[in-house]
């Protein structure tokens, strides 16, 4: 593609600016979908920081008296097979989801857009990184998670780095692209013409330029973190009893469906709202900050 | 005699291709004296812009190679540094400008952040002071309000703007020496002459060397002392501006200067050479233009002629015109 267009359509994307930001958010409010999920997301996220304080029951005090009581006055969505409050549960499952999304995110960003700006930058590099990311693809993502978890061991902070390693292919492949074409523009060219190191031309000249396509791919890839860590939960690979974990609770109704259809249901929907909620916000994001990328994702 | 700063002695840079080792560049010696300004012309493919390139030591290794030569840059050679070395010399004693002014720029900083960089770089100034000296840059170019400017994203710019912030990054740490890569090939004309301009002027002002490469006669005419021609990676013919214009010797020289188009010579087609240049890895015999040139003899289709000095220009060709014309020679 002509990389001379392209760049003459980026003239709105210097990131600072007020008028810019106003832009964004007039395209982002145009898009009914965008609000929905950025509602959902502000709804989960401040429920999870909030929990301790508007959870009303202790979301690990047992009682084996009131077991899979239906949806009540006291307990909204109804409890579970030791008597927990599932609503409180929730509540409380909210941050930890929402933490694993954000851990995850943060080791596959991180990890993804080094070894995708060195692969870009340095030709010599390229061969090796990409080969060890087509074979990291290579692996299906759940059974790579799998594999991670039961070579470090069952728990939630595993959990987190094998979803984390499992993201990198993509923040790798979606950073080198970029790289790739923002290298050749002459801006770096005269960058290097002017004495600049390569540290500083990647970090202050190219990282910047590639920035908005990863933003809108932590959004996207937050919803996905979330799924691929409430299944390893929901498999018995990450969060341990009696962590209230949305996947875990879907893993402990399943012997309970036919009775207690409000323990499946509750926790599934939970999780499905808060995926739904990331990847609308993502969508729209991707849409305001970069209305070229309409056509091509 | 005036202070040589840069000299550059039989340089050769050629690029690993599928066909094998291509020089692009092959044996080019020249020279630019302190304020003085030197021509490089040439069609697309010549080699200037890897000429200018090799000169900052920025030809992309791999694929490319500076095989031989040397580039004295006062008195020391720059094909010896290591990198470290060069990064203190590029930006800051031998600056650079480029063809596309609208991508020159980094378009996510102000251009007083971009200016500032580098005067923080390698003057080692503090940030208030580096844009306080950004803004006496852009006024020095002809920016008007400097201060508010300053503050500016590139795309609230217009081309011929962003080439004079271009211009003054590149002089911003006082270089000896400036590279100017078809500096107004992407303007429109009322620029270019303006541009210009400011260039002639801020040579004078702070007394650098200017190293122009263009394709535009017009251009040369305008700004440089010298001229050299080159032509398929060599060059061929090297003179004073003035008698260059007025009597080219070389065969190639006289056809770009018959291409120009005139206003006042009534003329139905305009002038073209003949055929294209040749394809790098593919060399002719002999004389590398002979099969474009109208006078090409025997000799020029079995032997390559030297690059000759005589009155204090250079000419690589077995009959150069003004012998002809004479009647000296043939």
């Amino acid at each position: 593609m002509n990389t001379y267009v392209a760049t003459g359509k980026n003239e709105k994307r210097p990131a600072k600016s007020k008028a810019y930001a106003a832009i964004v958010w007039h395209e982002f409010k145009k898009n009914k979908g965008a609000l929905i999920g950025l509602g959902l997301v502000i709804f989960f996220i401040s429920i999870g920081l909030l929990a301790p304080y508007i959870s009303p029951h202790d979301p690990l005090l047992m009682n084996q008296a009131n077991r899979l009581q239906p949806p009540s006055i006291t307990h909204w969505l109804g409890t579970d097979e030791h008597g927990r409050d599932l609503m409180s549960r929730i509540i409380h499952g909210a941050r930890i989801s929402t933490t694993v999304g954000v851990v995850a995110v943060l080791i596959a960003g991180v990890g993804g857009v080094t070894l995708g700006l060195t692969a870009g930058y340095w030709k010599s590099a390229d061969a090796i990184i990409m080969t060890m990311i087509d074979l990291l693809m290579a692996f299906p993502f759940l059974l790579l998670a799998i594999g991670i978890v039961s070579i470090l061991g069952p728990s939630l902070t595993n959990t987190m780095i094998a979803v984390g390693i499992g993201g990198i292919a993509g923040y790798c492949r979606v950073t080198r692209a970029e790289v790739l074409r923002v290298r050749e523009l002459e801006f770096v060219e005269a960058a290097h013409a002017l004495g600049y190191s390569n540290a500083r031309i990647i970090l202050n000249h190219i990282l910047p330029n590639v920035l908005a396509p990863i933003i809108v791919m932590v959004t996207l890839t937050l919803g996905s973190s979330i799924l691929g860590a409430a299944a390893l939960s929901f498999l018995g690979l990450g969060a341990q009893p009696p962590q209230p974990e949305w996947g875990f609770m879907l893993n402990s109704a399943r012997s309970f469906v036919m009775r207690a259809w409000w323990y499946s249901v509750f926790p599934g929907l939970a999780i499905m709202l808060m995926v739904l909620g990331f990847n609308m916000l993502g969508d729209g994001l991707r849409d305001a900050l970069d209305p070229r990328l309409k056509n091509m994702m | 005699m005036a202070e040589r700063v840069l000299d550059v002695r039989n340089l050769k840079t050629s690029f690993h291709t599928a066909y094998g080792l291509i020089p692009a560049v092959d044996g080019v010696s020249f020279h630019v004296d302190k304020g003085e300004t030197l021509g490089v012309v040439g069609e697309s493919g010549c080699g200037k812009s890897v000429t200018a390139l090799s000169v900052m030591r920025l030809v992309p290794e791999p694929p490319g190679v500076i095989e031989q030569g040397e580039i004295l840059f006062e008195g020391k050679n720059l094909l010896s540094f290591s990198e470290h070395q060069m990064r203190r010399i590029r930006g800051n004693e031998i600056a650079m400008i480029f063809q596309e002014p609208l991508t020159s720029l980094n378009p996510v900083y102000t251009i007083g952040d971009q200016i500032a960089e580098a005067i923080m770089l390698h003057q080692g100034l503090s940030q208030a002071k580096a844009i306080g000296r950004s803004i006496e840059m852009l006024r020095l170019v002809g920016i008007p309000l400097p201060e508010r400017r300053v503050r500016a994203y590139p795309f609230e710019l217009s081309g011929g703007m962003r080439q004079r912030v271009m211009i003054a990054m590149g002089l911003s740490c006082n270089p000896s020496v400036l590279i100017a890569d078809e500096p107004t090939t992407a303007l429109d004309v009322t620029i270019q002459a303006q541009i210009l301009r400011l260039m002639r002027q801020l040579k004078q002002e702070m007394g650098m060397a200017i190293l122009l490469i263009t394709h535009d006669l017009g251009v040369v005419a305008e700004m440089a002392q010298r001229v050299v021609v080159m032509y398929a990676g060599k060059i061929v013919e090297e003179a004073p501006v003035a008698f260059l214009f007025r009597r080219p010797w070389h065969p190639y020289t006289a056809g770009l200067l018959a291409s120009i188009p005139q206003l006042d010579v009534e003329r139905k087609r305009l002038h073209v050479i003949k055929g294209t240049v040749p394809n790098l890895a593919d060399m002719p015999e002999g004389c590398r233009f002979n099969p474009r040139c109208p006078y090409a003899d025997d000799q020029c289709r079995a032997y390559e002629p030297e690059l000759q000095e005589r009155d204090g220009r250079k000419v690589r060709c077995w009959h150069p015109l003004s012998q002809d014309e004479e009647g000296t020679s043939k």
